[in-house]
């Protein structure tokens, strides 16, 4: 009776002593950007990654993402030496990320992991100031960072299917001397699935 | 993802531009002004489709005599009078329509006529980029008064541009609220 007690106390320990070679995830990216330089709206987009589990602690991985963030400035006159030009302006800011990143995962339970990622790489911007059936814009390619927090859920111990909840910051080189806008930062919210490949 | 085209055609794009050697903080030539002279009830036409040069109203249309009426309107608002080209007018204003050109703030013009009356001497001008569908109108005025002091030229020295009026859900009035508007950003156009 004591060897079944044990073994009862030790299965946990023993799903977690066997984690998932990696796991695919794939999450709704809802962005809040930091400055109203051009765009100051929430945004809803898509984030997909990778990560490639190397220990129970450590893990490392790929991800992309991709937002639409856009704003409306209402009609006003805009002066400027030789002339002014008055319309509104819908800005646009289509923004997609590739980051290679590096995570560290905390042991809560078997089925609930937190975690925090540290993620670097590029990120291309295309602004687009759009009125009335007119547009201009101007694309740049840039560097980005972002730090992560988050918790993934397994559905079931060893359950192929998890969930996954995060909050990230980033900061993007991204600034538009055209436009005068500065680099963009902004948090950004996810909640979706988590595939493991056990 | 785009912006609905309803609401991006709300309202038309008014941009002026002058010359900065004839309104400037110590001089602006507008005040030395007393007559213009225009046509009213037909406009220039610049496109890439049509050949005609002139453009009129068809039947039951209202466009062409309303704008270029209010054209006239707000220079007499301004102070000038209106009088025929051969009485001697110190500026000239041209209405002209650029059809099936791009984006009209790529449009660059030759900023001196050989003539001044009318469109016979307009030079037609150099689009940078691609040429699409839009309709932009554009008013000028032209140095009648300093011809001599600008090198036997006819310089323009103020030009708006109206757009798009193809697109524009109610094109009559948004383009004569445009009108205004060129005038509201322009308050330099005043007799002294």
């Amino acid at each position: 009776m004591r060897n079944f007690l044990m073994v009862l106390l030790l299965m946990p320990a023993a799903a977690l002593a066997q984690p998932a070679e990696g796991a695919f995830n794939l999450t709704l990216n809802i962005q809040q950007p930091l400055y109203k330089d051009f765009v100051g709206k929430s945004s809803a987009g898509m984030r997909v990654g990778y990560t490639r589990f190397s220990s129970e602690k450590f893990g490392w991985g790929i991800e992309a993402a991709y937002n639409t963030l856009n704003d409306y400035v209402p009609r006003q006159t805009y002066t400027y030496p030789g002339g002014a030009i008055t319309t509104d302006i819908f800005n646009y800011m289509y923004y997609f990320t590739l980051l290679a990143n590096a995570q560290y995962y905390f042991r809560a339970s078997d089925r609930l992991v937190p975690y925090v990622s540290l993620g670097a790489g590029l990120a291309v911007t295309r602004y687009t100031l759009y009125y009335n059936v007119y547009e201009e814009g101007d694309n740049n390619r840039s560097w980005v960072v972002r730090p992560e927090t988050g918790i993934i859920f397994r559905i079931r111990p060893y359950s192929a299917l998890g969930l996954k909840s995060a909050l990230s910051w980033e900061y993007a080189g991204n600034k538009s001397e055209a436009y005068d806008i500065k680099n963009f930062s902004a948090l950004a919210f996810q909640l979706g699935i988590v595939v493991f490949s056990d | 993802m785009e912006p609905d085209l309803g609401e991006l055609v709300q309202d038309m794009v008014v941009q002026t531009r002058y010359d900065q050697e004839s309104v400037s903080p110590t001089f602006n030539v507008f005040g030395t002004y007393d007559k213009f002279t225009m046509r009213i009830d037909t406009m220039g036409l610049v496109s890439t489709r049509y050949r005609d040069t002139l453009l009129v109203d068809g039947s039951g249309q209202d466009f062409v005599k309303s704008v270029t009426r209010r054209v006239r309107d707000k220079f007499l608002e301004a102070g000038y009078t209106r009088v025929t080209p051969q009485q001697n007018p110190d500026f000239a204003v041209n209405v002209i329509l650029l059809d099936n050109f791009s984006f009209f703030q790529a449009v660059n013009y030759a900023p001196f006529y050989s003539w001044y009356w009318g469109y016979y001497g307009y030079w037609f001008p150099y689009v940078t980029t691609y040429s699409a569908s839009y309709g932009t109108l554009v008013i000028e005025v032209v140095d009648i008064k300093n011809y001599a002091a600008n090198g036997n030229r006819y310089k323009v020295i103020w030009k708006a541009f109206i757009g798009d009026i193809y697109a524009s859900i109610d094109r009559n009035s948004k383009t004569l609220e445009a009108v205004n508007q060129a005038f509201a950003q322009s308050p330099y156009i005043q007799k002294d």
